[in-house]
């Protein structure tokens, strides 16, 4: 493929593929990685590429893989585990009780009601880069791709009570989060 | 246990155990409110994105792809 034709394509699917990856990552430098990486393995293996799916969707396979490692290497740096308490003494008293300063407020609104503010969704995306990369890699499996729990350990190489803990420990953090930057400021 | 509710992966015992937990806890059961509720917009996060590689980020990818030749 000549260079003409690697501008076309990234510009052609260059946001679609980042704004695919940003939130699954959210980090704006690794889903731009993650993109470059995308179009280079594309490019080298162009002859494979028989032209049975469309352009768009063999990129974007193979970017859901590249995301996959990515939440793979995420897991192999993950030195937290489920032994580190003191993250849950800030939100959780000895007792396994909400403590005082963490515990949730009632925001006052519909809980059934969906929110369209875009400004929301850009406190959701902060919000969710506080997490440790390994919290929202289970996060965004379970939320942006609905994996069930099983798939996500064995991606992930977790044990399910590793998988309930940062599941847990990411919603806790995030709800907290929302909770200060939007619901009650 | 309420994560485990949610996909359907609890035991009658932890049925019976996060019920009785619920009917204490006003707490959790605001915890689990809220949760549903994030949970329910976290698609919408990735729909309403206008989120966007600029000029110098798309070319600084393609002299990237050039110069891996």
């Amino acid at each position: 493929m000549h260079e003409l034709n690697i501008s076309q394509w990234v510009n052609e699917y260059g946001d679609q593929l980042y704004r695919y990856a940003l939130p699954r990552v959210s980090d704006s430098e690794i889903a731009k990685d993650l993109v470059q990486d995308t179009f280079l393995a594309a490019w080298r293996n162009v002859d494979k590429y028989k032209g049975e799916a469309s352009e768009k969707n063999w990129l974007f396979t193979i970017l859901k893989n590249k995301i996959i490692d990515y939440y793979r290497k995420a897991s192999t740096r993950n030195e937290e585990r489920i032994s580190d308490v003191n993250e849950d003494a800030y939100y959780f008293n000895d007792d396994g009780h909400w403590s005082e300063k963490a515990a949730p407020n009632d925001w006052g609104v519909d809980y059934n009601e969906p929110i369209n503010q875009k400004e929301f969704y850009e406190i959701v995306e902060k919000c969710k880069k506080k997490l440790k990369e390994i919290q929202n890699a289970v996060f965004s499996m379970k939320y942006l791709e609905g994996y069930e729990s099983e798939e996500i350990c064995k991606e992930l190489n977790i044990t399910p009570s590793n998988y309930w803990v940062l599941l847990h420990r990411a919603k806790v953090q995030l709800r907290a989060c929302l909770e200060k930057n939007w619901f009650i400021q | 246990m309420i994560s485990k509710k949610e996909e359907g992966k609890i035991s009658f015992i932890e049925r019976i155990q996060l019920w009785q937990h619920l009917l204490i806890c006003s707490l959790c059961k605001l915890f689990m409110k809220q949760n549903k509720l994030i949970a329910s917009l976290i698609p919408e996060a990735e729909k309403k994105s206008v989120a966007s590689l600029s000029d110098k980020e798309k070319q600084q990818i393609v002299d990237a792809i050039s110069n891996a030749n």
